[in-house]
């Protein structure tokens, strides 16, 4: 289908398609207008874009108007579409405009070297639409357009809805009410095919793109060259990297395997004797006294035993720094071995010799420790889970503090077993693996110890800095705008600058132009009988001189900014039992950013890439915060990391009430289980703490004292545990507004009671000369100074902006009944 | 004995598994289950395990062997896995493939988690162990 069927088939309101090869009106092909008139001088039958019919060519005096008319009239949906072919070198372009009066307009333009503008005014109410991007199709049609639909707008190019950004962002969602022309053209040079209104249904991306392929736009020939060549290499050196590759036979893991009888040690009268392995020896029949093991969460587990030595030379270094294994062997009533159950492994430490006993006492150790001083991170990072960062924690911890902070921030406790295996566990409470009732066997040892109320903590104050560079960038509009005017000049009332002495100003202060300058040039046609009986011709000076210029120019600067987050980690339950118990931890990071290049460099031609134009400051901002370990990401991290140590340590100390007893020995009780005792006048359950575990040679009874941890908040238990992510980001407050524009004046010297010259003025400084000067004594030293202005304090200095957030905490209420 | 190449006790990869200082042990009372855990790896980071039976293809096989079918513990009491969370999935008496390739250094070691479902009465019970397949250590 040719184009032309298919923007008719899509009903609009308005079609012009500019075939007209002469004449002064246009045809609306809708058939909803009567015919459209061509102002100034427009060029006829200039190849069009859409395959049917020719375009047409405006200048900047030249347009076509519709009739006025209020097709819009208070519109919430329209459509304009058009093909244009301009250049972005010309500063600004009106497209397509319909006016009804200056408050109240609809203008779809270039601007700023091309990029696309859509502006729509509403009894004096902007809502302005920028595409992202630049477009300059110089020697090629583009399509182009927007869609306006209760305030949203998509700015469309060939076919496609572009990305935009709002410049102006107030409310307007309604096309003015009145009548106006419909215009194209106007204010650039540009060349205009089919342009297309509609109104009441949106077009869809689809429809848009249909119509753009309808035009069949024809693409640019890419002709490939196939361009042949050789390479010349020097003589080459292959080492040869000679491998030897290690080959192991098939390897086989033995497992020990150890079932402990409940029927026997549960029994009211079991018999058990201690083993105990030096260096693979077993030494067993060398014990005497007791073995001594005690363990407890997050500590080395330690064992002690005595050995009768040999008559002779004692070498106190050959119990030392060897491995060793206690196992406790159940017996049956002859004595028989039923079977063993390993209680430590580990290495001795330290021997010392009691020579009255003729005894060495042994200590050792499952060096908890020890595991993770020498491991690597990541090692470490598999075995403990927690969070970390550099941030909170000491970056050149060792193994064993890294592994020790990491598990700081999670409710977890590490042990070591019996048989030397790493445990990482958490430390709640579960269901009870056994209940203990029968206390008339504890012999007296049941006790509940209170955790004091100043070791307790309910509130968590963390103070958190975040400080980083916010890379700003400053463009205003600087016009100079010669108010002597042609007349003025004619009239010898002072004289025009040239366009080189503006060129040098500009680039001569710290402000950066963007884009070009836009000069008022001098007429370039003859004119007679002006400014009141003068003649002007131009001649080859002209275009050196100018009128006025116009030019953005734009600054760059770091601020300075401190986001400071007061962070509170609240146990409410806890509080209401024993009031605020308050600590505080203070953490800061500074997101490294070298400001001194972004402010030194000033070859550039637009805003930062990423940079955002911010309403608070009408400043394009970019917060330097990617740093990898000193960015946002990091600091965030950082703040998770900082808030959930906080609460591991709240639930920490909450849990700090201990009860002790020693039942009778169960082997399979160990650091990671929970145990429940419930005796006439005390009932409680709570995880393993301690376990402490004595055998003597002879006796045959093993002693075990057990300690638990009881968790209590004592409060009405309504807290909750929030969600732990980290703060948000802290609200910029709006800067007081000051101007983006900036006008330079022109004074003249040599006349009557004009103030004397001032070396702090800027602007184009000049002399009336001939008739009009009237005070030859008082003439000014002739220059254009561009003096722009500087960037408010408020907006250099640091700054900080604050966001208080607040996480609950529920620590958890383990049972625990008393009475009496 | 010598070490069983490769085997570590420790997540570190400093401890190699020799079985004169015993086997990797476990214990529990009758119908509870026990756990215990090893490491299958290469301490040099610049060098990889594969198995010597066609490098690279092949996987690193791990097989549950019972010495005394029959009597005492069985396979089937026993499950493998890569991770302690992972045992709950595995079959009971199945072999576990740790993948064609294990990585040198400790960071990449492989856990080679075992429980044992203990439905035997009290003792100690050796005759069940972990057969791995000839490994090749090769440059990465």
């Amino acid at each position: 289908m040719a184009f032309s069927d298919v923007a008719l088939a899509k009903s609009p309101v308005w079609y012009a398609k500019l075939d007209e090869i002469s004449g002064a009106t246009f045809a609306d092909a809708s058939g909803t207008l009567t015919d459209g008139t061509f102002f100034g001088t427009p060029l006829f039958g200039e190849p069009g874009a859409t395959g049917e019919g020719t375009s047409i060519y405006f200048d900047n005096s030249s347009s076509a108007d519709s009739p006025s008319n209020s097709l819009l009239f208070g519109s919430f949906i329209f459509d304009v579409h058009l093909f244009a072919k301009f250049t972005a070198a010309v500063p600004s372009v009106t497209l397509w405009e319909w006016v009804v009066d200056t408050s109240n307009f609809i203008r779809f333009t270039t601007v700023d070297s091309g990029v696309l503008q859509f502006q729509i005014r509403r009894s004096g109410t902007y809502r302005t639409i920028r595409t992202s991007s630049t477009y300059d199709p110089a020697s090629e049609f583009l399509f182009v357009g927007f869609g306006f639909d209760n305030g949203t707008v998509k700015i469309y190019v060939n076919g496609v809805s572009v990305p935009t950004f709002v410049a102006v962002n107030n409310n307007v969602t309604q096309a003015p009410n009145g009548g106006g022309p419909f215009g194209i053209g106007n204010n650039g040079s540009m060349w205009v095919d089919d342009t297309l209104v509609f109104r009441t249904t949106a077009l869809t991306d689809a429809d848009v793109a249909e119509l753009y392929a309808a035009a069949n736009v024809p693409v640019p020939l890419v002709v490939p060259l196939a361009l042949h060549g050789y390479l010349q290499s020097a003589a080459a050196v292959v080492p040869l990297r000679l491998v030897s590759i290690e080959s192991s036979p098939a390897g086989s893991v033995p497992l020990l395997l150890q079932s402990a009888d409940p029927a026997h040690y549960q029994a009211e009268v079991a018999a058990w004797s201690p083993s105990v392995v030096l260096d693979g020896v077993d030494v067993s029949a060398s014990l005497v006294g007791d073995v001594e093991i005690d363990r407890a969460e997050n500590q080395s587990g330690i064992a002690s035993f005595e050995l009768l030595v040999p008559a002779g030379a004692v070498d106190l270094g050959s119990y030392e720094r060897k491995t060793v294994a206690i196992t406790f062997d159940g017996r049956d009533s002859a004595g028989s071995l039923l079977y063993p159950v390993r209680r430590f492994t580990g290495t001795t430490t330290i021997a010392e010799f009691n020579p009255d006993a003729g005894t060495v006492s042994v200590t050792a150790s499952n060096d908890l420790q020890g595991l993770f001083e020498a491991m690597p991170r990541e090692v470490i990072d598999k075995l403990i889970p927690g969070y970390w960062s550099e941030h909170v924690f000491d970056d050149a911890a060792d193994g064993w503090r890294y592994a020790v902070d990491r598990l700081s921030t999670i409710p977890y406790e590490m042990h070591v077993d019996s048989w030397g295996r790493l445990v990482v566990v958490p430390w709640a409470a579960s269901p009870a693996y056994r209940t203990f009732t029968d206390t008339a066997r504890f012999g007296g040892t049941l006790r509940l110890t209170r955790v004091s109320r100043g070791d307790l903590i309910t509130h968590v104050r963390i103070n958190f800095d975040f400080v980083y560079t916010r890379l700003r960038h400053r463009e205003i509009s600087v016009n100079f705008i010669n108010t002597l005017g042609l007349c003025g000049w004619l009239n010898g009332q002072g004289n025009l600058p040239s366009k080189s002495m503006i060129a040098s100003a500009i680039d001569g202060n710290q402000w950066t132009r963007i884009g070009a300058v836009r000069y008022d040039d001098l007429p370039t046609v003859a004119l007679a009988d002006i400014c009141g009986g003068t003649n002007f011709a131009p001649n080859s000076n002209s275009p050196l001189f100018c009128l006025g210029a116009h030019w953005k120019a734009a600054r760059r600067w770091g601020q300075t900014v401190t986001e400071r987050h007061p962070i509170d980690v609240i146990a409410s339950d806890l509080a209401e039992a024993v009031g605020v118990q308050p600590t505080n931890f203070d953490y800061s990071v500074e997101a490294v950013f070298d400001t001194g290049d972004y402010e030194r460099i000033t070859e550039y031609d637009a805003a930062p890439t990423g940079a955002v134009l911010m309403p608070q400051t009408a400043d394009y901002q970019l917060d330097a915060v990617d740093a990898e370990r000193t960015g946002r990401i990091a600091m965030q991290a950082a703040q998770v990391c900082a808030i959930e140590r906080a609460k591991t340590l709240i639930l920490g100390r909450a849990r700090g009430n201990r009860v002790t007893f020693d039942p009778v020995y169960d082997p399979t009780v160990d650091l990671s289980k929970t145990l429940r005792v419930s005796g006439d006048y005390l009932d409680a359950t709570g995880k393993v703490v301690r376990l402490q575990e004595r055998l003597g040679v002879r006796d045959g009874n093993p002693q075990m004292t057990v300690e638990l941890a009881i968790s209590r908040h004592g409060g009405s238990g309504v807290a909750v545990n929030d969600p732990i992510v980290a703060p948000p980001t802290p609200t910029q407050p709006d800067e007081t507004p000051t101007p983006r524009v900036y006008f330079l004046q022109q004074r003249s010297g040599g006349v009557l009671n004009a103030p004397p010259d001032d070396e702090d003025w800027d602007g184009w400084i000049t002399n009336a000369f001939g008739a009009a000067r009237t005070d030859p004594n008082n003439l000014y030293r002739e220059r254009f100074v561009v003096r722009m202005p500087e960037i408010e304090e408020t907006a250099r200095q640091a700054t900080t902006i604050s966001q208080s957030t607040s996480y609950g905490v529920a620590v958890p209420q383990d049972s625990l009944t008393l009475s009496n | 004995m010598a070490d069983v190449p490769y085997v570590f006790r420790d997540a570190a990869l400093t401890e190699p598994f020799d079985p004169v200082d015993g086997g990797i042990g476990a214990w529990s009372k009758q119908g509870d289950t026990a756990v215990g855990v090893f490491y299958v790896g290469a301490t040099d980071a610049g060098f990889k395990l594969q198995a010597t039976s066609n490098p690279g293809v092949d996987p690193i096989a791990l097989s549950i062997v019972d010495s005394s079918p029959g009597s005492g513990v069985e396979a089937t009491a026993i499950r493998l896995a890569v991770s302690e969370a992972g045992l709950a999935a595995a079959t009971p008496g199945a072999a576990l493939n740790i993948g064609d390739t294990v990585l040198g250094g400790a960071v990449n070691a492989i856990e080679v988690w075992f429980d044992w479902a203990n439905s035997i009465g009290g003792g100690e019970y050796t005759e069940i162990s972990i057969d791995i397949v000839p490994l090749d250590e090769v440059p990465v």
